[in-house]
């Protein structure tokens, strides 16, 4: 068996050691940050002119890397299994009586760690999942709180207190709106594109849910279609009675996939990249159609 | 009294070691590589080396073959953190009466230390 001497970047030596050894080192982490190596413990050379060892050290910590990520998974699996069962306040650690705002505070200090946009472009699968389970648990059990504490009323942006419960009186507590409202998803090699034509009616996409809406630089797109969490995409918004469309890149941050009675089917986007311009446009929008519709009751 | 040689490229751990045995009355003295515990060892012929594997100049497993030559009644501990199970036994069949791993409690290398002297 051949053996290799390493040498660290504090010039500490070790060695002679087998691959195999040497792999076990470097995916355990007790090996690291390795600059040079040697086949006779006296003449260096860079790991890039031993391409063997620089194999195992790619591969080692490689391994490594999967093998933190999946116990990372584990242990958030594990806490999941704890929570199921419980109720919302317990979770969320505040008194079952608290207000609805305690709840979000609550909800969103808990679910920060597991929002998709944490994890970076190489995170392991196992992970990936993990996060998403949580994630999605979170959020429904965020949801379901809402719908128990009769919450679940539009907010839009301008409305006086007055013009506000004049409209939560006439609503059905039911949003206006439906998937026939998403145009759909065009999907190519390098992109997925989903258009919503917004009308009147249907402007509480931008005001409705507690956490996607423009306060929170998001916007729920009610569909049947399912778009993992995590998903990025662009989305193009056409405005009825007006020649204005807009494009922004998103990124899919909460879906309802029917779990939750009186919502509907869908997924929340947080728009990346929008203009000041265009969010000031939307707001707009927004405020005026909301104002017609309050007339109008 | 027992002569203990020990062999670690940190200040810190030499220092901590060092208080481990202090009560003992055993000898101490010490190296911080593996070139310099050959030099020490030659001369005052340790009962017991405690050695580390990760050191500059010359490593714990080059260390440990020449100790073995220079001085065979000497009876070495590694004392590491790469406490691979591959590892482990490559210093066991090297030579090495036992293995601490890194971290250790003070008590864990009285232990070692008076387990190899009875031997």
């Amino acid at each position: 068996m051949a053996n290799y001497w390493i040498c660290d970047s504090s010039n500490r030596i070790l060695g002679p050691l087998g691959l195999g050894t040497l792999r076990e080192l470097v995916a355990s982490g007790r090996v690291r940050e390795l600059s040079k190596v040697s086949r006779d413990g006296s003449r260096w050379q860079t790991l890039d002119e031993v391409p063997e060892v620089s194999r195992v050290v790619t591969e080692g910590a490689a391994e490594g890397g999967e093998r933190a990520q999946k116990f990372k998974a584990a242990q958030i699996r594990s806490r999941l299994a704890a929570m199921r069962g419980r109720k919302a306040h317990e979770i969320f650690g505040i008194a079952r009586a608290s207000t609805l705002d305690h709840y979000r505070t609550a909800f969103f200090r808990l679910v920060k760690p597991f929002h998709p946009d944490k994890l970076s472009g190489d995170t392991h699968p196992d992970l990936r999942a993990a996060n998403e389970e949580m994630f999605k648990f979170l959020s429904t059990l965020m949801v379901e709180a809402e719908a128990e504490l009769g919450a679940a009323t539009p907010r839009s942006h301008g409305e006086s207190s007055t013009s506000r419960s004049k409209l939560r009186e006439k609503q059905d507590r039911i949003p206006n709106y439906g998937a026939e409202e998403f145009v759909g998803i065009k999907r190519g090699p390098h992109f997925i594109e989903a258009t919503v034509r917004v009308n009147p009616g249907n402007v509480g996409i931008f005001t409705d849910h507690s956490m996607v809406n423009l306060s929170t630089m998001g916007v729920f797109l009610p569909t049947t279609h399912h778009l993992p969490l995590g998903t990025l995409l662009d989305v193009r918004f056409v405005f009825e009675n007006s020649s204005r469309e807009i494009k922004a890149r998103a990124r899919v941050v909460w879906e309802n996939v029917g779990v939750v009675a009186k919502s509907v089917s869908g997924f929340g986007v947080r728009l990346l990249r929008l203009d000041k311009s265009d969010q000031l446009f939307i707001q707009q929008y927004v405020d005026q159609k909301s104002i017609a519709q309050v007339e109008r009751v | 009294m027992p002569n203990v040689l020990i062999v670690d490229d940190d200040a810190f751990v030499r220092a901590y070691l060092k208080d481990a045995l202090a009560e003992t009355g055993y000898f101490l003295s010490e190296a911080s590589n593996g070139e310099e515990a050959v030099d020490v060892a030659s001369m005052e012929r340790p009962d017991v080396v405690l050695l580390d594997l990760l050191m500059p100049k010359q490593s714990g497993l080059d260390a440990l073959a020449k100790l073995r030559n220079i001085c065979p009644e000497s009876r070495i501990i590694v004392i590491s953190s790469l406490d691979s199970d591959s590892l482990v036994d490559q210093a066991l069949n090297a030579g090495a009466k036992g293995f601490v791993a890194k971290p250790f409690h003070p008590l864990e290398i009285l232990g070692a230390v008076r387990k190899v002297l009875q031997v």
